[in-house]
Formats: structure tokens, C-alpha cells, sequence
């Protein structure tokens, strides 16, 4: 079942008082999905590690910058796109997140768990997912990993929810395409 | 059948022991933090008493400046250098011998003939109350 980030009772404001326990359980809530969204863009094992420890690090050094303790994950994986970026341009790869699509149809109701892939599909939903374009990739991962909203999504990938929406559109058209020829 | 996040996660369950390190070094880097602010060093007093005095220690350096600023233009004004002459400034042996002729007139005159002949200075030593009375009503 999903976890939605904003209803759980995260202790935000007794890691913002520097509680170590608060930490661990933030840390512990957030290094998996971190971890997956990071991966899954990176596709580098030991980067992915490197980069959620300096969001981890990142996120201690600046709490007191985060203004509403209910957005403590979409702040945390904005931390972590960040990283991703600053990585790319140190590799002179930041085009990589940079496309143009077509403005796609305003009613974007569809939940994370709308795709349902079969135990045999499993193997391909993941191949079929590393072959979509990063930018695609990386909200549908957003919005499969912690079901952020297109908003969440747009400030956590520094782009207007209308492109978001845009691309989350086509990512999952592809993505099902996919699925639906490999059947 | 299973949700993309189901999967997702599957596929990435042997990366938690990396994670469960990175976790503890962390938190282990917020506990030597805390630490280190716990107990300030020299340096973090430092800078907590200058940030505490910052207006004294403008005040003064401003003082300090005005200061060299003025021994400065004094140290270099035309007018004063200008107004003695080099020709004119003596010597360290002229300025020498002129301090000990001072000194021998100033002895001169402690030891004049008046002062030789009165002998030792009268001691002067303090008398009852009522004995200085009378002695100034005698007067």
C-alpha cells in the first residue's frame, strides 16, 4: 500500500531541534524511496550511495530553510535532483533533463497505482522504464515512488506543472504501449 | 500483480545495508556536530566576543585610524620640517656638551655660598596643639 508523505506524523520539528532519533526516523523513511529515484537515474550504484549521504548531509545543514514541515519530502527529493544535476553538469550532461513536448490534455487524474504490471512483467516494466527519456523518467518515478502531486513534481524538478503534467502524459502512454506490445 | 513502486522497490533491496551505513554516518556526523557546539573551541569564543563587541572594536579602530592618520600628516607636514633648517640642527656631541654645562650651572646654583653657610636644614618637628596656639598668639 502507498505511504502519502504528508499524511504521516514525521518528527520535522524535533529533527529541526537537532534530535538524532528525529533524524533516524526521517532517514529511515526517506533512503530507500531516495535511493530508487536516484538510481534509477543515475544508474550507478556507488553515485547513488554518494549522493543521498550529501542529501542527507544537505538536509541537516538546511531544515531551518524548510518552511512547511508537511512538504519534508517533496524538500528532501528536491535536494536529491539537485544533486543529480550538479552531478550531470560537473559531466557536462545537463541536457539530459531538458525536452520539449507537446502541451498534453489538462486531466491528469490517474493515481500511481492505475499501472498494474503481472509478476512476469516485472523484469520488462524495468528495462521499459530505463528506455524512457530522463526528464519522463524522472517524474513518473516521482510520482510511482512517494505519489507526489504535479505540483510537488514541478518544484522538486524546478519546472512548471504544466510541463510536468506534459511529460507524465506521455511517459505513461509510452510506458503502457510498451507493456501492452510485450503482451 | 503489483504496483511500479512494489517493484521498484524489490529491485533495490540489496542497496538497505549501503543505506543503513550512510544513515549511521550521518548521524554520526549531526552527534560531532552537536559536540563541537556543545563545547565551543578557542576559536568559536573568539568569534562570539568580537561579534559581541563589534561597535567597541569599530569605535576604536576608527580612533586608531584617525590617529595614525593625523602622526602621519604630522610626521610629514612641509611646514614644520621646513622650518628648521638641517644646516641648523646640532650635533649629538654639541647637544651633549650644552646638557652637562646645564648641569654644571644647575649644581652651581644648589650649592651657592648662602645655601653652603646656613648649615643643615632646621628639622621641623610638630608641637602639641596647645603650645602652637600660643606661639601664635605671642606673634
Amino acid at each position: 500500500m502507498l505511504v502519502v508523505a504528508e499524511r504521516e506524523q514525521l518528527p520535522v520539528q524535533q529533527a529541526r531541534d537537532g534530535k538524532p532519533e528525529a533524524w533516524d526516523i526521517l532517514f529511515r523513511r526517506y533512503q530507500l524511496p531516495l535511493y530508487v529515484y536516484v538510481f534509477e537515474l543515475v544508474h550507478h550504484e556507488q553515485t547513488s550511495l554518494d549522493l543521498v549521504q550529501e542529501t542527507f548531509i544537505a538536509a541537516v545543514r538546511h531544515i531551518d530553510g524548510l518552511r512547511d514541515d508537511g512538504k519534508f519530502g517533496s524538500w528532501l527529493f528536491g535536494i536529491a535532483h539537485q544533486k543529480c544535476l550538479q552531478r550531470w553538469r560537473k559531466q557536462n550532461r545537463e541536457e539530459v533533463l531538458l525536452d520539449e513536448l507537446p502541451e498534453s490534455p489538462d486531466e491528469f487524474e490517474d493515481g500511481p497505482d492505475d499501472l498494474l504490471i503481472r509478476q512476469e512483467q516485472e523484469t520488462e516494466f524495468m528495462q521499459l522504464l530505463n528506455q524512457l527519456p530522463l526528464p519522463q523518467r524522472s517524474v513518473l518515478l516521482l510520482h510511482f515512488v512517494e505519489d507526489f502531486s504535479i505540483e510537488e513534481i514541478a518544484g522538486i524538478t524546478g519546472t512548471n506543472p504544466g510541463t510536468v503534467k506534459s511529460r507524465m502524459h506521455y511517459a505513461k502512454r509510452a510506458l503502457k504501449k510498451l507493456l501492452e506490445e510485450k503482451k | 500483480m503489483k504496483t511500479p513502486r512494489e517493484i521498484l522497490f524489490k529491485c533495490h533491496q540489496a542497496a538497505e545495508p549501503g543505506l543503513d551505513a550512510i544513515r549511521k554516518g550521518a548521524l554520526a556526523d549531526l552527534a560531532r556536530a552537536q559536540n563541537r557546539q556543545s563545547s565551543p573551541s578557542l576559536l568559536d569564543f573568539l568569534r562570539g566576543f568580537f561579534r559581541e563587541y563589534h561597535r567597541h572594536f569599530a569605535a576604536m579602530s576608527a580612533m586608531w585610524l584617525v590617529v595614525a592618520f593625523l602622526s602621519l600628516n604630522v610626521g610629514h607636514s612641509p611646514g614644520l620640517t621646513a622650518s628648521i633648517p638641517a644646516q641648523k640642527i646640532p650635533s649629538a656631541q654639541i647637544i651633549m656638551a650644552s646638557l652637562r654645562e646645564n648641569r654644571r650651572e644647575l649644581l652651581q646654583m644648589i650649592q651657592s655660598p648662602d645655601s653652603r653657610d646656613a648649615g643643615p636644614p632646621r628639622l621641623i618637628l610638630p608641637q602639641p596643639r596647645s603650645q602652637r596656639r600660643y606661639e601664635i598668639l605671642t606673634v
